[in-house]
């Protein structure tokens, strides 16, 4: 109606120069009693008008070259094209028709176009597909989801991410927990190295870089929730990674020791909250170890003198509390197969008053509880690094003493190992790693043959051992290639064959990194360099000394 | 190696080929055919046409012929072999997934799906959706859906 009306004012104007300055004058506001009138005329004008400018279009041109400009746009739009009225010359209109009727025309012009537009893609796309889909047309009918499960299955985490974003049914066939684990048993998960605790800009940087080994690749991972925490531990299981205890501090001096435990999940970036420890720990060591009975129970710590802690009442309820898991909850447990129980021990740490700790606390993942256990054997030392391995966790002490936690009985043994015997350096906290879930290794790093006159430096070699538990024995199996630069280097170990090390120091007033891999499963055991100097030089060299990293398959 | 029976299959289109038993029975549908004693006078394989059945026969004689060694130029030929074969354009690949899900080749059901996520792989959505428009077969998805999505990408 607008738009009639606009037009009609128009055409009045054009057909009669007196209506046009009355019209002009209404539109000013001055002659508002004219108005119905007016427009009454004005529409019979524009109908007689836009019959004779079908009739004959130049004669209309003709009759009215007063204003032939307006005119001429007009009899356009009449004739349906879009005309551009901004083109008018007449003072009195240009100020009042103009706009409206430009952005008008405009938005008319924009949407057919887009339409057409929008057509044109639709028909390419079926033209294009015709030829095709007629010729498979029978089989398209009947084509299996199963087959696409298999291609779909065999994609890296990255492309199966991209997968899910195709159409609805994808996403369906893909997210699946049978699809998902079906994935995990066709070992196509490949692994990706997650580096914690990096500092930036004088904080501990919320940022967790992920370094896809499959692709050579690293990714930025912003998490809001790390920020500012420092000196906590990870360790990964199945797809998660978990990260215990740790410190932050809220500016000035203060610094907080955290019991917290959080589970982070990098397929969907995200971050839940589990039970916290009954002690707050910087730097546990922590061992995973993936229970397969479901009849497994965690014996808990002997009745000790503690100060202050949880009395005997309280405690012993829990003491078998993992036997008497409800049975409901044990059958819900088993249907949830791929989610399968766990336990994290954490072993030492510093406490809140900075004081070295011996206690040890287990996580059970059906109880979603932290229960206190023993306590490491007496004078074992402060605990560097801690690995599960056959179904014991073994715990290397700073005075190179091994201990072998029985996960199943609940105590503690010293495991007498003639340990390597040329004197290790002792800033470099040996490591222990575990492949395949059977052989255990230990990283460390001690003074090369031949003395330690010149470069010491240069004579300390990072060597791995292997340790047999059965004869109590261990033989050296590979050198590390890299200098040993880093006192805090992470040498962590996959479910299947490899070691993963990152090395971060500063040189040249740059923070550099290298990340080594070793397929343990080849008898050379030669260390590969995966990726180099890639996000170092973004952190601070307090990076080298706070990083901690886990290995997840995805 | 001498081959002392053989067996004739009959395809999708009425031809007949005439293989040796030790090469016939790589398929495990065939296979239990045999075993099943339906064999006697000619294997029936109606969803399979002739062109896919010679690519198949091809790649199975391949497999047989090769010495089951750990040698590594033989491993390093069959690999090239392999490689060649999924070579093919993608409406040959998608006749031979279908062909081989009913024949049951393991390793070269193993190999096509490899293939075709090889192909998926490091493609964005977008692109992955433009190919997947191009080879409708892979992808039966529905063109709504796509529209669906192309409609969500705009808002």
């Amino acid at each position: 109606m607008q738009q009639l009306d606009e037009t009609s004012v128009e055409t009045d104007t054009c057909t009669n120069l007196l209506e046009c300055k009355m019209i002009s004058e209404r539109r000013r506001g001055k002659t508002s009693h004219q108005e119905p009138e007016l427009s009454n005329v004005s529409k019979r004008l524009v109908r007689t008008i836009s019959q004779k400018s079908k009739n004959n279009y130049h004669e209309n041109v003709m009759d009215d070259d007063d204003d032939g400009v307006s005119l001429r746009c007009l009899s356009l739009y009449t004739r349906g094209g879009g005309c551009k009225v901004g083109a008018a010359t007449s003072d009195d209109f240009t100020e009042v028709v103009g706009p409206v009727r430009g952005t008008q025309d405009t938005t008319v012009d924009c949407f057919s176009y887009g339409v057409e537009r929008f057509w044109k893609r639709n028909n390419k796309k079926k033209i294009s597909q015709v030829p095709e889909s007629h010729q498979n047309e029978a089989m398209q009918v009947f084509l299996p989801d199963d087959i696409l499960e298999m291609c779909l299955m065999r994609l890296p985490i990255t492309s199966l991410m991209n997968a899910r974003l195709v159409c609805k049914k994808w996403r369906a066939l893909t997210t699946s927990t049978r699809f998902m684990q079906m994935r995990r048993e066709g070992n196509y998960p490949t692994p990706w190295l997650f580096l914690f605790g990096t500092v930036k800009d004088g904080f501990s940087s919320r940022e967790i870089y992920a370094f896809d080994v499959s692709f050579n690749k690293w990714h930025k991972i912003e998490s809001e929730i790390l920020k500012g925490r420092f000196l906590f531990s990870v360790a990964s299981v199945h797809e998660n990674v978990f990260v215990v205890g740790g410190c932050s501090s809220s500016g000035g001096m203060d610094r907080k020791t955290h019991r917290g435990v959080l589970a982070f999940s990098p397929v969907i970036k995200s971050w839940q909250k589990v039970a916290s420890m009954r002690h707050a720990r910087s730097k546990p060591v922590l061992g995973v170890y993936e229970v397969e009975s479901d009849c497994l129970t965690i014996k808990s710590q002997p009745r000790t003198r503690r100060i202050g802690g949880v009395s005997d009442v309280y405690e012993d309820p829990h003491r078998f509390s993992i036997r008497r898991v409800p049975r409901n909850e044990k059958s819900k447990h088993t249907s949830v197969k791929n989610s399968g129980r766990f336990l994290i021990i954490a072993v030492g740490g510093v406490g809140s008053w900075d004081e070295p700790l011996d206690s040890c606390e287990v996580y059970d993942s059906s109880s979603n509880k932290w229960t206190e256990i023993q306590r490491v054997p007496v004078d074992f030392g402060v605990a560097c690094s801690a690995i599960v391995c056959n179904g014991s966790l073994y715990v290397y002490s700073e005075t190179d003493k091994l201990a072998a936690y029985d996960i199943v009985r609940g105590f503690w043994v010293r495991v007498e190992m003639s340990l390597p015997v040329r004197p290790r350096v002792q800033e470099y906290a040996p490591k222990l790693v575990s492949c395949d879930e059977q052989r255990l290794f230990m990283v460390s790093v001690s003074w090369c043959e031949g003395g330690g006159e010149i470069g010491r430096r240069n004579k300390a070699v990072r060597k791995v051992w292997e340790l047999d538990l059965v004869h109590g024995s261990c033989k050296e199996v590979s050198v590390h290639p890299d200098a040993p630069m880093d006192w805090n280097a992470v040498f962590v170990g996959d479910k299947k064959k490899l070691i993963f090390g990152v090395e971060m120091f500063k040189i040249f007033g740059q923070v550099l990194e290298f990340l080594t891999m070793c397929d343990v499963s080849d008898p050379k055991m030669k260390w590969v360099h995966v990726s180099k100097n890639e996000v170092g030089r973004e952190m601070e060299p307090s990076s080298c000394a706070m990083k901690s990293m886990a290995v997840v398959h995805l | 190696m001498s081959y002392s029976k053989t067996i004739v299959l009959t395809n999708y289109d009425g031809e007949t080929f005439v293989v040796d038993e030790v090469v016939a029975v790589e398929p495990q549908t065939i296979e239990h055919m045999i075993e099943d004693g339906c064999a006697n006078t000619s294997i029936p394989l109606p969803n399979v046409t002739s062109k896919i059945l010679s690519k198949v026969i091809e790649h199975c004689k391949k497999h047989v012929e090769t010495p089951n060694s750990n040698e590594k130029a033989a491993k390093a030929d069959l690999k090239s072999f392999d490689f060649d074969f999924v070579k093919a354009d993608q409406g040959t690949l998608f006749d031979l997934i279908l062909a081989m899900n009913y024949l049951n080749i393991k390793e070269l059901l193993d190999l096509i799906y490899q293939t075709v996520a090889d192909m998926i792989k490091g493609k964005t959505p977008e692109e992955e959706e433009e190919m997947r428009r191009v080879n409708a077969w892979v992808f039966s998805c529905f063109v709504g859906v796509t529209c669906l999505y192309f409609k969500s990408k705009k808002m």
